[in-house]
């Protein structure tokens, strides 16, 4: 029989514990600790961690093979990082062994959102800036009452192609969103520019704004024009810099988002 | 004059860890390791290049999250605690060796080094790293500055500018309690720059910061000389980019240095080769495997079955590894030469715990290079960027562009599916913290005390290291704790004080449990 692959981490209720810095030795995937559960345990976590199962596995062979596959994430992990990032992750590096998410659920109660209605933008980089707001709950139930409702919105205003001005439709975009969506990642077409953010409703072909966003710019992500022709002899030396080559967004980067909105 | 200036920064951080209510806490262990493999073996760079009369001049940033936990009696015992474990492990290892000359060998380093930071840990230092840095400072050596108060990447706080602005006083008033001079820089965390940032850095007398290169040659006007001369933002205060060459080469495990064959096998530690039964008592308790610092076998190449490390070969590679970055910095102020009319300065920052922690020999790589450079003074010379500016007070002006050194050079690190949920947080906490100063703006007694506690514990779920874990994966439910410990320990103060209802206990355990800046005001965020 073969499991089905389940993407993802489940918390495995078997491990979770009291007192987490004090048996801390639960929480470790160790060779140790996983020969010492139970296969049908183990079979769990493997689910948990992705792996598929062949029923005539051994209990040492799938944790081997659970091994394996932690291994695997690592690697991928580190590959996506740069030279930076993979330094600075070498001092956080105490234990070679993963570790359960073992969080226990109410030790540190903290609000999903704070009932309010409100929209913040935030930039990313060249292209990408991300969005988090709420609706307070009487807004809501207040537009799910209205007849003409049609269609939650974030409207997305570049202020420099045009006068900032709501009924502009050539400076703007929408994007649809749902009552249950919180944030949202959003592209951007134009670099070194500044962008603004509503929050907003159509009913009846009108569009009702809740709340307006902070003001962003986007990075230019590219060298400056050059403004005396004697400087052009400098940008040989900047181009050949790594650092402008990695970085220019003159090249298409590929941008790997995780929307948890539409998870 | 020399024809080039060689800016080396170390910066050092580490975020807040401190469990007064375990005995042994395991992410401790990122700070104790950090004291005995980089932090001890650069001060003992430092004596023996003083003690040889060897000029050098280097930068190094000291987090004030990390002066905190250095400065801290009971992690100062704790690693105390930590280090005689260490040493009764090498004491074990020599027994257990002992048929075996090389392992024995290596063995002996081991219990040398680890004898060797008691000694100068108890006995020269008195247990205060901070004060023997303050006396390299003093005597022209070092130039310390500081970073943000909890390490917060600073572009993801823009929204909430009063956010901003506490993160750099606290972190100006804590360097200069500490070190008894004001910081003249400030290493940005994570280089996080965003256009703006400059004015919360003049207003507490920060005269410079560094950046990543893209953020210099990305500025509104083109950099006249890329990253080889600083540009002053329109307040005048400098940035100074990165020269992405010379950071390579030592960041990178494949193609720099550090990745070399003799070099010695991090991941190749006791506390995980020898089996469990002989290693428990050395290790966390329960037999939690950790790293203990102790690690027999050399890089070798691509394969499991790894040689033994020898001492003296690896060391001649860190000559000759500094030997090959200090001729390729030469080459390069050749080439350079020809399109500038003045030295160039090549800006080299690492995160300090690379050295010796991760990159075992990297202290001895910046020893050679120090006593190399010292050997040609007049075609390379050692500087800070204070020293630049005196020198060369002209420089472009130009506002440099939103960058970070993280994965595609902006804020995607610190900004992802893994760690997004954590701003609507912080932000919310620290616009209640700006609200809870208008309500009572001069408190007293255990009101002020609550809001003081307030300002610790949002500074602390600021910290870039959360996010950074939750992305790149070693201890996230450590991570994740802690940022909602911190919101947490906040909304539960926030609402207390809005209803007139404190818990002067549990207020009491938290002050003691976070106890870092202790003359914090709360009316920073005023």
């Amino acid at each position: 029989m073969v499991f089905p692959i389940v993407l993802g981490l489940i918390i495995d209720p078997g491990v979770i514990v009291q007192q987490m810095s004090l048996d801390k030795k639960e929480v470790f995937m160790t060779k140790e600790r996983l020969l010492s559960v139970s296969m049908e345990e183990l079979e769990r976590i493997a689910i948990s961690r992705g792996l598929s199962i062949r029923e005539d596995l051994s209990k040492s062979a799938l944790v081997d093979s659970i091994l394996e596959t932690l291994e695997e994430v690592k690697r991928e992990r580190d590959e996506q990082n740069n030279l930076p990032i993979r330094g600075e992750k070498t001092k956080f590096i105490i234990t070679e062994d993963e570790e359960f998410d073992t969080v226990k659920q109410d030790e540190y109660p903290i609000p999903e959102r704070y009932n309010e209605t409100k929209v913040v933008f935030m930039v990313r980089d060249p292209n990408w800036a991300f969005a988090y707001w709420d609706i307070e709950d009487q807004n809501i139930e207040k537009i799910k009452l209205d007849s003409g409702f049609d269609q939650l919105i974030l409207r997305v205003h570049n202020l420099e192609s045009a006068q900032f001005n709501n009924s502009n439709s050539n400076s703007s975009f929408d994007i649809p969103i749902q009552f249950h969506d919180r944030s949202w990642y959003i592209y951007l077409p134009y670099q070194n520019c500044s962008y603004v953010l509503e929050l907003a409703y159509l009913s009846k072909g009108k569009c009702h704004i809740l709340s307006r966003s902070n003001k962003i710019k986007t990075p230019g992500g590219s060298l400056a024009d050059i403004q005396d022709p004697d400087d052009e002899d400098t940008s040989p030396r900047l181009t050949e810099s790594e650092s402008f080559k990695s970085h220019s967004s003159r090249e298409i980067i590929p941008q790997r988002i995780i929307s948890r909105g539409r998870e | 004059m020399s024809m080039g200036c060689l800016s080396l920064i170390l910066h050092s951080h580490l975020p807040f860890v401190r469990h007064p209510e375990c005995p042994r806490f395991l992410e401790e262990d990122w700070l104790l390791e950090a004291i005995s493999e980089t932090y001890l073996p650069l001060l003992d760079v430092f004596e023996r290049l003083e003690a040889d009369d060897i000029p050098f001049r280097l930068t190094v940033s000291v987090s004030p999250t990390l002066t905190a936990m250095l400065q801290d009696k009971l992690l100062q015992e704790r690693y105390i605690n930590h280090l005689q474990n260490l040493i009764d492990l090498a004491q074990a290892e020599l027994k257990r060796t002992k048929n075996d000359p090389e392992l024995n060998k290596l063995a002996g380093m081991y219990l040398r080094r680890f004898e060797n930071c008691f000694k100068n840990f108890t006995d020269r230092y008195k247990r205060n790293i901070i004060s023997r840095l303050k006396y390299f400072q003093s005597k022209g050596y070092l130039e310390l500055i500081t970073s943000s108060a909890t390490h917060s990447f600073l572009p993801l706080l823009q929204n909430v500018p009063k956010a901003v602005k506490a993160q750099i006083e606290v972190a100006v008033d804590s360097h200069t309690e500490h070190f008894e001079t004001n910081p003249e820089g400030i290493w940005l965390p994570e280089c996080g720059y965003f256009p703006g940032v400059e004015d919360y850095l003049k207003a507490r007398g920060l005269k410079y910061f560094f950046m990543e290169a893209h953020g210099i040659l990305f500025a509104d006007q083109r950099p006249n000389y890329g990253v080889y001369a600083p540009l002053y933002c329109p307040n005048m205060v400098a940035a100074f980019g990165r020269d992405p060459e010379s950071s390579r080469a030592v960041w990178s495990s494949e193609e720099g240095y550090p990745g070399d064959n003799v070099y010695r096998e991090f991941y190749r530690d006791v506390g995980f080769d020898l089996p469990l039964e002989y290693i428990e008592p050395f290790i966390h308790d329960g037999g939690i495997r950790v790293n203990t610092g102790i690690k027999y076998y050399a890089i070798t190449g691509r394969t499991d079955q790894k040689i033994l490390y020898n001492r003296e070969k690896a060391m001649k590679k860190a000559e000759e590894h500094a030997e090959h970055f200090l001729t390729a910095r030469l080459i390069r102020i050749e080439q350079l030469q020809k399109s500038m009319d003045r030295p160039p300065i090549f800006v080299c920052p690492y995160d300090t715990e690379l050295f010796g922690h991760w990159w075992f020999e990297g202290p001895a790589w910046i020893e050679y290079l120090i006593r190399k450079v010292a050997m040609v003074p007049d075609r390379l010379k050692m500087i800070t960027a204070s020293d630049y500016l005196a020198e060369y007070p002209e420089n472009q002006v130009s506002t440099p562009s939103f960058s970070s050194w993280g994965n595609k050079g902006y804020a995607e690190v610190w900004l992802e599916g893994s760690n997004d949920w954590i701003y609507r947080h912080l932000h919310k906490a620290s616009e209640r913290m700006v609200e809870l100063c208008r309500r009572f703006p001069g408190e007293k007694g255990i009101l002020r005390r609550a809001l003081n506690q307030a300002a610790r514990e949002l500074l602390l779920c600021q910290a870039s290291d959360w996010a950074f874990i939750m992305k790149t994966g070693t201890t996230v439910p450590y991570a994740v704790k802690r940022t909602k410990e911190h919101i947490y320990n906040f909304n539960r103060i926030y609402e207390s004080v809005m209803a007139g209802s404190l818990d002067k206990e549990w207020l009491k355990k938290i002050e003691s449990k976070n106890n870092l800046f202790p003359h914090i005001d709360y009316r920073v965020y005023a």
